[in-house]
């Protein structure tokens, strides 16, 4: 041993190459033991067209025409009608095979439409709007939700009863969201720390001061199984209300196939009828397309989506119907917060009546 | 001057005219209605939409510039202190090392809700996400740059009976300056994508808010301009970024390597 | 095959090396059953085959590389702590091995640095070592601004700055072209000639280690064995026109020729 003394034994570099080698090595072998891809909280499946289920008597012998349906979100009860129209065989009696696509935190459903990828989907009035503006050419041609679910939850213990009372909290929104803006704009909401929404409640439950969005019949349920004690602030009752969960289309769908787009919206209407007399069975179809939501969780959403389907202005024949009026508000309420130039959008290209069955078509007069 | 000047220039020339032929390329494909304006909005919109909202993007890019340089200025100090603890045991280093590489593959969009559940929403969690993303390249320059001596040198300072103090502040620090603004060069890049990350999962005050952010908005919006635009303001945050740190560096080693010459790890061969 | 040049009554030899083998960390032995006695004042050069192990012989003596067997110490002490104690030694590489971050006088100051010397005191000591390469007119400059000539001066500067005892240089010249060289040779010479330090000059020009030393070894193929000792009898001072002399050129082939058998 005498190559050199301790000082200038060398600082030799790093020799990488064998445990690299190793660390590939292991990785090899580990990885293909591992465990079968299925985990205990898969996420929500989307159908192939011929996984829907078929209850009702089907005994149409055209072939059935292949639609795609694109949903703004993970199916949830917001989205009720459609499965049930699904469940109960409405779609296929009308000549249909619906495949429901699910979306999520960056569903592109609009997009997804204009292209033509998908016939149908779902999505909010504001969206319909912001869509219109950017040149997508979309139209809504029926309106399950007359009022708006959305609303912010807070806990309790913090005092919060109230929008005004918002203050020195953390509070939780999608960014650029069309409620969001908008209680930005009329809100003054002092000592308040924006965050964007994670899409789930874990750190509501975490912090006394956070105060998050949510919908009315989803939230609020899921905070109180877990523990905890919200109160829930209805963002309509500051004047916000756009229609939720909209069926929308193409001007191109509704030109070329204004049958096809009637029958869908008709057995889409039967389905939200359905849904709101005997929610279970759609309940667990949606479970089983997305197994993070229970079906106690459901059952409550059910429940509560009810009153903001049918009103004192909206009856159960009338289910699905939109007035012109509704609709200029909203344009009017996102130009005043700065979300749309003035004149950019017009309120009357963005939906139709036309399409919907007599009774709701009534509700209103000819633009 | 005027030759620097002239010789600047025509070194800029090839890039910049490839730019300007690539704006060409998109204006004519978008302007001749080949694409939806929804799927690709022309140059000119963009250009539009960064216009109109040039005080948001400007004050989001602030903000987003700002996290990421403290970010960058965090990964330097604990990169160097990381690495100067490697360099000086053998076994920390073999311990540690293989995890410094492993870390680096976690994904940040993952990294960045665990950040803010300990660190809260706000500025610092935001500089977390963005000193993690940076720190790695940084150690591991930084490592090699320590322990990548002259054989001569190391002779030489035990000729002297120089201690191992010695030996770190006056060969093995100043030894590894060019390998850390390597690793300097590659981080700041990275810092500002950690910034943005961790904006998607933090906002930062009342009504301030980053690029990540407006990203997010635009998107949602579907303001496709807007947001190309500001994805370009990111771009652009990077490469200002990445031109002040290699001017920093040229002026630090100013002195120091003739170009070509052995040692200058920024040449090959 | 040891020779005593002085054979009047001489004081304990400064460098004293036993029968040593110096042998790699893969077995491989450099040096074999080398013994060798180096007077205080000697200038001694080593000439010997590629790969024969003088760089490594030299090593030993620096106290860089330990020797395997045998027995090796300077001052009676060994070299490493020779180093620390008693010795003021100095190693000049073949590559000059400067510090590219510092300028021409902190590179040079660098042995006075560690040694912890005050910068007041370092600094008369530094302007003198620069001085006596000529390159007072180069303090504030980079090492890359420098020709490869230079550049060994500013080496060799560093190397005696600290005013060393015992001076190692390891084939320092072989990179420049011979004009330098030889310039560099009688610099070196001169420097000698006034300073009178103990120096070891390993070579593979033979008419370098002649024109240089009082003394030349020859070392055979690996494991290097000292198979000549060569008294170089031409006094001093030296000039440069020693080297038309034609006992010197005799000289250069009488030891080219002994270096020839050897590299057999």
């Amino acid at each position: 041993m005498t190559q050199s003394g301790p000082k200038t034994r060398g600082l030799r570099k790093v020799r990488n190459r064998r445990l690299f080698a190793g660390l590939w090595l292991l990785a090899s072998v580990l990885l293909p033991g591992c465990g079968p891809n299925s985990s205990p909280h898969a996420g929500p499946r989307d159908e192939k067209p011929t996984d829907a289920k078929a209850t009702a008597d089907d005994t149409t012998a055209q072939p059935s025409t292949k639609l795609t349906l694109a949903l703004n979100w993970f199916p949830e009860s917001e989205h009720g009608g459609y499965y049930a129209a699904q469940v109960r065989g409405y779609y296929r009696a009308a000549g249909f095979d619906v495949a429901i696509q699910s979306g999520g935190p960056n569903a592109r459903m609009l997009e997804q439409v204009a292209t033509g990828r998908s016939d149908f989907g779902v999505a909010n009035a504001d969206n319909i709007l912001f869509g219109r503006a950017q040149g997508l050419p979309v139209v809504a041609v029926m309106a399950p939700l007359q009022n708006s679910p959305r609303c912010l939850i807070a806990h309790k213990a913090s005092g919060i009863e109230d929008f005004d009372q918002l203050r020195d909290v953390t509070l939780a929104m999608t960014p650029g969201a069309a409620f969001a803006d908008f209680l930005r704009w009329k809100l003054p909401l002092p000592g308040v720390r924006l965050v964007p929404y994670s899409g789930t409640v874990q750190a509501f439950l975490l912090d006394p001061r956070y105060v998050q969005q949510a919908y009315t019949f989803s939230e609020p349920f899921l905070a109180r199984q877990q523990g905890a004690d919200p109160i829930v602030l209805l963002v309509s009752e500051l004047g916000f209300n756009p229609y939720t969960s909209l069926l929308f289309t193409t001007e191109n769908m509704l030109a070329n196939r204004p049958e096809d787009v009637r029958h869908m919206v008709a057995a889409t209407v039967r389905g939200w009828q359905d849904y709101l007399a005997d929610p279970e069975p759609t309940n667990e179809l949606i479970h089983e397309r997305n197994t993070r939501i229970d079906l106690e969780a459901l059952a409550f959403g059910a429940k509560e989506i009810a009153p903001l389907m049918i009103t004192d202005a909206v009856s159960r024949e009338e289910l699905g119907a939109m007035t012109l009026e509704r609709w200029q508000a909203l344009e009017r309420q996102l130009v005043e917060s700065g979300q749309l130039k003035a004149g950019t959008v017009d309120p009357r290209q963005a939906f139709t009546t036309e399409f919907l069955p007599t009774g709701a078509r009534a509700k209103d007069p000819a633009p | 001057m005027r030759n620097r000047l002239a010789h600047l220039l025509l070194m800029a020339a090839p890039p910049v005219a490839f730019f300007l032929l690539l704006i060409a390329v998109w204006q004519l494909a978008t302007g001749l209605g080949h694409v939806p304006s929804f799927l690709l909005p022309s140059p000119l919109r963009v250009g539009q939409a960064a216009w109109q909202n040039c005080q948001d993007l400007l004050q989001a890019s602030g903000l987003t510039a700002a996290a990421a340089l403290a970010g960058l200025a965090a990964s330097l100090v604990v990169g160097m202190l990381v690495a100067i603890a490697f360099s000086q045991s053998a076994i920390v280093r073999r311990s540690f090392y293989p995890y410094a590489i492993f870390l680096q593959t976690v994904p940040s969009v993952a990294l960045a809700p665990l950040v803010i559940i300990w660190f809260g929403p706000g500025f610092a969690s935001v500089v977390v996400v963005a000193f993690i993303i940076a720190l790695f390249p940084i150690i591991t320059n930084a490592t090699t740059g320590l322990l990548d001596l002259d054989q001569n040198l190391v002779e030489l300072f035990a000729m002297s009976s120089a201690s191992r103090r010695q030996l770190l502040f006056k060969l093995q620090l100043p030894n590894s300056i060019p390998y850390l603004i390597a690793g300097a060069k590659i981080s700041c890049g990275l810092s500002v994508i950690g910034a943005i990350v961790g904006e998607f999962t933090a906002g930062y005050g009342e009504n301030s808010y980053g690029l990540g952010y407006l990203i997010i908005a635009t998107s949602g919006r579907l303001q496709l301009d807007y947001l190309l635009a500001a994805t370009l303001a990111a771009m652009l945050l990077g490469v200002l970024m990445f031109a002040t740190v290699s001017l920093i560096g040229d002026w630090i080693l100013r002195g120091w390597h003739a170009p070509g010459s052995v040692g200058d790890p920024n040449e090959s061969g | 095959m040891a020779a005593e040049t002085l054979t009047t009554s001489t004081p304990a030899p400064l460098v004293e090396i036993a029968a040593v083998d110096v042998t790699y960390r893969q077995g491989l032995r450099a040096v074999e059953g080398i013994t060798l006695n180096l007077q205080a004042g000697e200038f001694v050069a080593i000439v010997g085959p590629s790969g024969c192990g003088k760089s490594t012989l030299l090593r030993s003596i620096a106290g860089l590389i330990r020797p395997s067997r045998g027995r090796l110490t300077i001052a009676g002490l060994e070299p490493v702590r020779a180093r620390r104690e008693a010795t003021r030694m100095s190693f000049v590489f073949q590559d000059p091995t400067l510090l590219p971050w510092r300028d021409v006088y902190h590179n040079i100051a660098l042995p006075l640095e560690l040694a912890g010397e005050s910068r007041g005191a370092r600094e008369p000591r530094v302007r003198e070592a620069i001085g006596l390469v000529g390159l007072a007119d180069f303090a504030g400059r980079y090492p890359a601004e420098l020709s490869g000539g230079m550049r060994m001066r500013v080496s060799l500067a560093r190397a005696l700055v600290t005013d060393p005892a015992l001076l190692l240089l390891d084939e320092p010249f072989a990179a420049l072209d011979d004009i330098t060289r030889q310039t560099l040779n009688e610099e070196l010479l001169a420097l000698w000639e006034t300073r009178h330090w103990t120096g070891v000059f390993v070579t593979h020009n033979i008419a370098e280690a002649i024109f240089l030393s009082q003394r030349v070894l020859v070392l055979s193929r690996r494991p290097g064995r000292i198979v000549a000792d060569v008294r170089v009898p031409f006094p001093f001072p030296r000039t440069a026109s020693l080297r038309c002399e034609p006992d010197f050129a005799r000289l250069t082939g009488d030891i080219g020729l002994r270096l020839r058998e050897a590299s057999r």
